[in-house]
């Protein structure tokens, strides 16, 4: 009996045994965090945020956005050359840009690099690189991938060509699809391109290291051959897949990370901390309405209650998302001000959109009530009953949550079923155009058109199935009319805009902010809204 | 001899049917829930989905994907997981199991160990207050879920004392002790509610008077004499707790940012990563229904009772 109390009173010593966590002194590395595993390291497969931070640091786009959100040269040597038609962009890369391994870069492999997005054999997700002519045939196996509009005209200089013009054009050069990958090495890697560390030749800032393809932590050391080494700071970047935000939180205050996500529960314990680092997000939370029904043999019937612009217009107006944004989200979103959001492009003359286009989306608790009774008067009912789906994500749940008693209770008549599923579902039932309301939403990436995109006729994730022509000849205006005359299709974005909110097609809640602690001593990071990189990292030190 | 190796023969080819019809079933439901297995459903277009559905041969019948899946099987190739852009998902599970399989072979042990300790314990003094307080913390530990228990020990022991490690799997056994304790609570609680009710029984009977009566401490009673017999029921819910356990928790992992398992067996689902889905399924099953075959036989060299009944 005594050797058995030994043996437990050992194991319990050796389970206690501790020194305190060691604090990271070697100021030259960063430890980074990500909320979630990376789909991929494939610079032309990325869909995600996840993965599009992750690719970040070792991706050499031909441009990098500033923090102004304008590019800014980088395996380019000066902004592309663009056609007076505005559909041939001509750009030189630089000489001295090198691959990990010391070889240089060339043009073709920026042109490789691109046709990897189209190509049907890699098979990739990617729905960022846009306009180039020819895309779709060659995606979908009609034309062979040399007839891409994509072209090594010498060694350094590649010239692109668009179906048609695009202002946005060179910002999305500075997405890192468009970032060299050697053929001879990818073509020799074969299936296995880019699926581990060692598989991977990258010509950016710095070197992955020791991701071996489901990796919950890695690294990324200083590439020696960056042609901008001299500016490059950190030895090494320590990234940590940290998804429980106590976690988190507690790794950051054990100095241990050097930032983390807060979510919206945390944010007001940090509330007027140095370290809280607040960034306005792209992406849109809307509550969508399925105006146009899909029946079983196919045919499209109005919604019986949705159909109807008052009902719709009374869930406009009727809902409070100042009090969303500061009370159920504790200031991790601001209030949508139109379809469109805030800081995805500014006017001609240099103004938001909310500046611009006006706000547009408020909260009328009046016009609300005057529009429900109109619009059950018409129905001819007194109340009706709508099914609101929403993913099971806590934010989710506690938007649906919201959205549920507030309807409810300013628009007494409309009773809402709250129905919490996994995001395919909530997806497949939007895809299958039957549905009543949905909490859906969109993150657009460079280019505005998107946003009212999403409910133009003809387009398959036009999941209300709203039908017009006057939208239809909006959309058909900017994509394919309007080219580079940037005042006409700024005019033509607040016509679109104004329609979707006069015609109340979908119900534009808010617009999220992202909520970071990152330690103070970081300086000269970057923070985007467009693309898929909230961090650019690249050139970050601490400060001295 | 001759009837062990029939006896083994038989169970080793039932276990090979039932994983077969796991895997079969689990297959058509699987190919039967909403939604596409590419996490950029809402954004893809309708050409690239056809696109992707060509790439990964989900545009072929139902039947004939089920047949070259089972074919893959049968050479090692478990497919391609399509939320970790085609990485094979052997190598997903090779990579992702060793930690999972750790962490729950230790917190067996130790659980079962100190669960065994105590309800021996508990039982010498029963209705003493060393049992009401193992009572008290079986019924706890069943009751309490095991990251409420990860969350406190995090906060006591990493965070307030900054004895261990907060999370990370990067800093050795130190890195495993935290939610090794964690999932051992479970365990624990429930060998020691077991234990102590077959032992309460056990050392009332005859053989153990006449140890008594010999003069025999109670220790060596309990340990020597009592605990034989009372394992044997422990030992039928210790198989599928421990494939439990090997297969990784959730939560447990999330809250230490462990590498292991756990999550892919929810991810997958909700993500419709169809061979991911399959592999960890098989994989559960393969290691329940082998901890089922070594249960029984153990049963039947612990037991003399029933070996003589398997023998009939």
């Amino acid at each position: 009996m005594k050797r058995l109390i030994s043996v437990w009173l050992s194991l319990l010593f050796v389970f206690s045994i501790a020194s305190p966590a060691s604090a990271e002194t070697d100021s030259k590395v960063l430890h980074w965090f990500i909320s979630g595993e990376i789909t991929t390291m494939d610079t032309t497969k990325v869909y995600d945020t996840l993965s599009g931070e992750a690719v970040f640091l070792f991706a050499d786009p031909l441009y990098r956005l500033d923090q102004n959100a304008d590019p800014q040269p980088n395996l380019a040597v000066a902004l592309p050359e663009i056609s007076e038609d505005g559909t041939v962009y001509t750009i030189t890369i630089r000489d001295d840009a090198r691959y990990a391994n010391g070889e240089p870069v060339k043009a073709e492999d920026v042109v490789y690099a691109v046709q990897r997005v189209f190509d049907p054999a890699v098979g990739s997700q990617n729905s960022s690189v846009t306009g180039i002519k020819n895309r779709l045939e060659v995606r979908s196996g009609e034309l062979p991938l040399e007839e891409l509009g994509v072209k090594a005209v010498s060694d350094t200089v590649l010239e692109i060509t668009l179906e048609a013009p695009d202002p946005y054009f060179t910002k999305k050069l500075a997405d890192t699809a468009y970032s060299p990958i050697p053929r001879a090495f990818a073509e020799e890697k074969g299936e296995g391109y880019a699926l581990t560390a060692d598989a991977l030749l990258c010509a950016g800032p710095f070197v992955l290291k020791g991701w071996t393809g489901t990796e919950i932590s890695w690294s990324y050391v200083k590439n020696p051959y960056y042609w901008d080494a001299d500016n490059v700071y950190f030895d090494e970047i320590v990234y940590q897949v940290v998804k429980d935000q106590n976690t988190a939180l507690n790794l950051y205050d054990a100095l241990q990370l050097d930032g983390v996500n807060v979510s919206s529960d945390f944010i007001p314990l940090y509330e007027g901390q140095p370290d809280l680092v607040k960034i306005s997000t792209l992406r849109m939370t809307n509550l969508e309405q399925n105006v146009n029904q899909l029946q079983a043999d196919g045919t499209y019937t109005p919604h019986p209650v949705l159909s109807n612009e008052n009902i719709r217009k009374a869930l406009f107006y009727g809902i409070d998302r100042e009090e969303l944004c500061t009370e159920v989200l504790n200031g991790a979103a601001a209030p949508a001000v139109g379809v469109i959001p805030n800081g995805i492009a500014s006017s001609p003359d240099g103004q938001s959109v909310a500046e611009s286009f006006g706000v547009l989306v408020r909260f009328d608790l009046d016009a609300a009530q005057d529009y429900l009774k109109k619009g059950l008067e018409e129905l001819g009912t007194d109340s009706v009953k709508l099914r609101l789906v929403t993913s099971d994500t806590d934010e989710s749940i506690k938007i649906g949550t919201y959205l549920q008693s507030e309807i409810q209770e300013n628009l007494p008549g409309i009773i809402i079923d709250l129905a919490n599923v996994p995001s395919s579902v909530r997806f497949a039932e939007m895809m299958g155009y039957n549905f009543d309301l949905a909490l859906g939403g969109w993150t657009g990436d460079y280019d505005p058109t998107s946003y009212p995109n999403q409910f133009e006729t003809s387009y398959e994730h036009n999941h209300a199935k709203w039908v017009s022509e006057e939208l239809t000849g909006l959309i058909n205006a900017l994509n394919n009319e309007d080219g580079n005359d940037y005042a006409a299709r700024w005019e033509h974005l607040r016509q679109a805009n104004q329609y979707l909110v006069d015609n109340a097609v979908v119900i534009p809640l808010e617009q999220a902010v992202n909520g970071y602690l990152i330690n103070p001593s970081l300086t000269g990071y970057i923070t985007h809204q467009l693309g898929y990189s909230v961090f650019d990292l690249s050139r970050a030190a601490f400060a001295q | 001899m001759k009837r062990w190796s029939l006896y083994i023969g038989r169970r080793l080819l039932h276990m090979v049917l039932t994983i077969g019809i796991i895997a079969s079933v689990t297959f058509f439901l699987m190919n039967a829930l909403p939604g596409t297995p590419y996490n950029n459903q809402d954004r893809l277009t309708a050409a690239q989905l056809d696109m992707l559905n060509r790439k990964y041969g989900f545009d072929q019948p139902l039947l004939q994907r089920y047949v070259s899946y089972l074919k893959n099987i049968l050479h090692g190739d478990f497919g391609i997981s399509l939320q970790f852009s085609d990485q094979p998902v052997s190598m997903l599970l090779s990579q992702r199991i060793g930690p999972s399989m750790q962490l729950g072979l230790q917190a067996v042990v130790f659980g079962t160990a100190m669960g065994v300790l105590l309800g021996v314990l508990a039982a010498m003094h029963q209705n003493r207050f060393l049992d009401v307080f193992c009572s008290l913390f079986a019924i706890t530990g069943r009751s309490v879920p095991n990251f409420v228990v990860a969350v406190l020990l995090q906060y006591i022991f990493a965070v307030a004392l900054n004895w261990l490690p907060i999370g990370l799997w990067n800093d050795g056994f130190r890195s495993t002790v935290l939610p090794t304790l964690a999932l051992s609570i479970s365990p624990m609680a429930e060998s020691c509610r077991f234990i102590r009710t077959e032992m309460v029984e056990v050392l009332s009977s005859d053989y153990i008077e006449l140890a008594r009566a010999k003069g025999m401490s109670e220790i060596r009673i309990a340990f020597s004499h009592g605990l034989r017999n009372a394992l044997i029921p422990l030992i039928t819910v210790l198989g599928p707790m421990t494939v439990s356990l090997m297969t990784g928790s959730l939560v447990v992992e999330n809250i230490f940012a462990i590498p292991g398992i756990g999550e892919q067996f929810t991810k997958s689902i909700l993500s419709n990563d169809y061979y991911t889905i399959m592999a960890v399924t098989i994989l559960f099953s393969a290691l329940l229904v082998t901890v089922i075959f070594l249960t029984d036989i153990l049963y039947q060299i612990i037991d003399p009772r029933i070996r003589a009944e398997g023998a009939k």
